[in-house]
């Protein structure tokens, strides 16, 4: 008498594939739904961990597009400071896909953010991207006359992408009571003012991820419909939840809401891919040892083995770290790559394995 | 009487040109020079005690030691009673942030429609960032004295009209012509590499404001007559080199910037 079970490969089942497997061996997990053309040109967005997608790509000779581009005279630490060569444009860390979707429509000027200037002694910061002008600018006219030609990059990015690559992070965030208008860090964190009157907490649900990425997909295609997805969701736990809840257990709804959707999403669309950086890095065959001291960063080996999972998996080189010996961050390079003309960026200056992370800036508030 | 040693590359001649009518402040002064073309420069070195030059390629670089023979009369330069050391010709990298100008309006510094916006912030940082990577201050292994830093005169005003190659995006070519975004640009380097000396210990010797032209560079008037390390004429479409008038003003700044750790001795 035959079972469904017993043709499957040994990938299938929890003893052979993990019971059995030794600690660090990052197994089998990954097998791609569609190959990704050496040639494709990619767009990355996402949350904080979405950075670390984008470098090792970019370290792999991939096209990955920076509409926002800088000469390579410039040091990494310094473009990234001012947001520069985080994402194929200055957007920013979008940890929502109602972020996502947001910026997508403003793009098109079907959107406009509620309270789009804050303020924070006598300087001016754009609020749906606070962290990339870290001095602020010297007037609300120049906040919005730099995120006018920042949406025409948004647009050229998504609309140049055969390949969009998105890192799902959270489902909390901050809304704007009259408008419905999110951003992307609580007022009052990197500037503007917290007033409870103006803006609620918000943590979204399956159903609302999930329309906002399947909208944004819409809309992408209305311009390319060839375009494809890779989504992945972050394995970085909260820095601190507004839920009232423990922030484990609230991360671990957010994951699981994001993991659901992106779950949906790949048996949906032929055209989303899911890459499980998620499992790779929270896996219990690991023992925790992706993560650094804090049990939240995840570690240089851990991006790594996630990274060259998924590069190794799409055909693309994968080069060892080298390891920076003063700065205890690592980066890979990519012997004869050259910067090419025009929007991507495929340069292996990518030295920095740090990441912007506005988020973190929550941890100040901690008693 | 003090020592002090010049050493640099073929910008090193309009000075040395001009050092026979040097200020008054120097008068006392001795100096001592010694000069390559850039590209062979840095082959000279402190390659054993109180003594410099390329006397240690004497024997396998018969090319390099021919034409030290032939501009400085010798190998080597002694070092005993050298007070300071002055590098000229290092170069201030300001064509590194040029890509950026092609690309973006910049506040405060231009305006470019359709432009993706950067803040001054953001530039002066950028700039910065290029500054430190490209340090104007050579290796030194010789006797701890005072170092000034003379850096390599801005191109002549012409250049950006008659020499394609210095910017070769037309459209920024026009804006520099008609505006004084270089002189801007190269305001904000002099300032990083200011605090960038501090930090090094050496004194950076600016060029001198009178020599500056609206667009920033170097006036015409200074490239006129210009001369090489042998005392051939450059040719007319050389933008680089300066004549020994600009020579006497970089021995005006220099009286001043010599004034506290030398003459004032």
């Amino acid at each position: 008498m035959s079972s469904p079970y017993s043709d499957l490969e040994s990938r299938a089942f929890w003893r052979a594939a993990v019971g059995e497997r030794s600690a660090l061996d990052p197994g089998d997990l990954y097998r791609p739904k569609f190959q990704i053309p050496r040639k494709a040109r990619i767009a990355t967005a996402g949350s904080c961990f979405a950075q670390h997608v984008g470098r090792s790509l970019r370290n792999a000779g991939a096209r990955v597009i920076d509409d926002e581009q800088l000469p390579a005279a410039i040091s990494d630490d310094e473009a990234q400071r001012y947001g520069y060569r985080l994402y194929s444009a200055r957007y920013g860390n979008i940890y929502t896909t109602r972020q996502l979707l947001q910026l997508h429509r403003e793009a098109y000027g079907e959107f406009e953010p509620a309270e789009p200037v804050w303020e924070k002694d006598g300087r001016y910061f754009d609020s749906q991207r606070p962290s990339v002008e870290p001095e602020g600018l010297e007037s609300p006219e120049a906040v919005r006359r730099h995120r006018d030609t920042h949406l025409q990059s948004v647009r050229r990015a998504f609309e140049a992408a055969n390949v969009i690559v998105f890192t799902f992070g959270l489902t909390e965030t901050w809304e704007h009571r009259a408008t419905g208008t999110i951003y992307p860090t609580a007022p009052g964190t990197i500037a503007g003012t917290f007033d409870p009157e103006a803006y609620a907490f918000k943590n979204f649900g399956f159903n609302e991820v999930k329309r906002d990425f399947v909208a944004f997909r819409e809309r992408v295609h209305a311009h390319n419909p060839q375009t494809k997805f890779v989504v992945t969701v972050s394995p970085v736990p909260l820095t601190a939840t507004a839920s009232g809840q423990h922030v484990e257990v609230a991360t671990s709804y957010s994951k699981s809401v994001l993991r659901s959707v992106c779950g949906y999403l790949y048996q949906r669309y032929p055209d989303i891919e899911y890459f499980p950086s998620y499992e790779i890095i929270t896996s219990s065959n690991n023992r925790g040892a992706y993560f650094e001291n804090n049990k939240r960063s995840v570690s240089d080996k851990g991006v790594q083995t996630a990274m060259n999972m998924f590069l190794s998996a799409q055909g693309f080189s994968v080069t060892p770290p080298v390891i920076a010996e003063a700065s205890g961050t690592s980066h890979s390079t990519q012997p004869g790559n050259t910067e090419p003309a025009g929007t991507e960026n495929s340069s292996a200056a990518n030295k920095s394995a740090d990441v912007v992370c506005e988020e973190e800036l929550l941890d100040a508030f901690a008693k | 009487m003090t020592d002090i040693l010049f050493v640099g590359d073929s910008h090193l001649g309009s000075i040395r040109r001009a050092w026979d009518g040097r200020p008054e402040p120097l008068q006392d002064v001795s100096a001592k020079f010694f000069a390559l073309p850039a590209k062979h420069l840095s082959e000279a070195q402190c390659w054993k005690p109180n003594t410099f030059g390329v006397g240690h390629l004497a024997q396998t670089h018969e090319a390099i030691a021919t034409l030290s023979h032939k501009i400085n009369d010798t190998l080597d330069i002694a070092l005993d009673d050298i007070s300071a050391v002055i590098h000229v010709g290092p170069v201030v990298p300001v064509a590194k942030i040029f890509p950026v100008l092609s690309k973006y309006s910049v506040d405060g510094i231009q305006e470019v429609a359709g432009a993706a916006a950067m803040s001054n912030n953001a530039f002066r940082s950028f700039c910065r960032s290029i500054a430190e990577s490209n340090p104007l201050l050579p290796p030194w292994t010789g006797p701890d004295v005072p170092r000034l830093v003379v850096t390599r005169p801005r191109q002549s005003e012409d250049a950006i009209e008659l020499m394609p190659n210095f910017v070769k995006d037309e459209a920024l070519r026009e804006r520099f012509k008609t505006s004084s975004i270089l002189a801007a640009v190269y305001a904000i380097f002099d300032d990083a590499y200011e605090v960038l000396s501090s930090k090094d210990n050496y004194t950076l010797v600016r060029q001198s404001e009178e020599t500056f032209g609206v667009s920033g560079l170097t006036r015409s008037v200074f490239s006129v007559g210009s001369k090489g390390l042998l005392g051939d004429d450059h040719e007319e479409t050389d933008f680089f080199h300066m004549n020994v008038d600009y020579g006497k003003l970089v021995l005006d700044r220099l009286a001043e910037s010599l004034q506290q750790p030398l003459i004032g001795r």
